[in-house]
């Protein structure tokens, strides 16, 4: 049984996400930062799947994430301002649509709940015109389509 | 241009400003019902007139809600398909969160299963 997922508007441009995992932070950290491991969960299927990652998990490190469908590609860069292993990642984000969007920060903490982890998002929405960019490129569909593909395994 | 025929928001983040304030938010509610003057929005609220005033005034410049005159009055009514558009976006947003946490709930069994197979 999936875990919820709270997702609250905070003010005019903040949106904060926060998940519990049936692990302890270390290896929520491993998940976010080896790419082997973040490819698995961030690829759904044949909508859009990561095809190349490169994370230099150290502060002012960047990385580059690939992410293609059989009609659309669009990249993920950023640069990690701040790492506290396995605990806290700040990092400044920028996608490409192809175009780049302005940067947004993104706060991610990972804190131990006894053997578990509660994950707490803050993120700066992206401005009005990259959030139209992403429903025109449909790339969030693409994902949506991946989510009903994951039910349909569970019920097979 | 006429703003009303327009689907897209015009400017989401002062769409995202004036949903900020939970007298906003009580205003646009109370709108879901229908068209209302002024003077029947401020009815619930203890706060003066003026202040309903301003809080309208930031609802329609965020295209949240569009006035028409009507003699000496002027009713407010929500802008068609706006909230609709803010809601979508935020809705696909997080179905897609949701499914990348749940496939790394998977991710984080297997590695789970790998350190209890070193430990045995």
């Amino acid at each position: 049984m999936p875990k919820p997922l709270t997702f609250e508007l905070i003010g005019d441009t903040q949106l904060v996400v926060t998940r519990d995992f049936d692990a302890p932070p270390a290896l929520v950290w491993r998940a976010h930062m080896e790419p082997d491991l973040l490819m698995k969960w961030q690829s759904g299927n044949d909508a859009f799947n990561v095809v190349e990652c490169e994370i230099d998990a150290t502060e002012g490190g960047t990385y580059r994430i690939v992410h293609s469908s059989a009609d659309y590609t669009f990249t993920i860069t950023g640069t990690f301002l701040e790492l506290e292993e396995p605990n806290r990642i700040l990092q400044e984000e920028v996608m490409y649509l192809p175009d780049p969007t302005p940067p947004n920060l993104v706060e991610t903490l990972f804190k131990a709940k006894g053997q578990a982890t509660h994950m707490v998002v803050t993120m700066t929405l992206p401005d009005a015109q990259t959030r139209r960019e992403m429903m025109e490129t449909g790339m969030l569909d693409g994902m949506e389509i991946s989510y009903k593909n994951l039910d349909a395994l569970e019920l097979a | 241009m006429n703003m009303e025929s327009v689907s897209a928001i015009p400017d989401m983040d002062a769409a995202f400003a004036a949903l900020s304030d939970p007298t906003r938010r009580a205003i646009l509610a109370g709108l879901a019902k229908g068209e209302m003057t002024v003077s029947e929005i401020a009815a619930p609220f203890d706060i003066s007139q003026p202040a309903i005033s301003h809080h309208l005034k930031v609802l329609e410049q965020a295209g949240l809600i569009t006035r028409r005159i009507d003699g000496q009055r002027r009713p407010c009514r929500l802008a068609g398909g706006t909230l609709e558009e803010l809601e979508a976006w935020l809705d696909r947003l997080r179905r897609t969160m949701t499914a990348n946490y749940d496939r790394l709930d998977a991710v984080l069994a297997e590695e789970m299963a790998k350190l209890d197979l070193k430990k045995d």
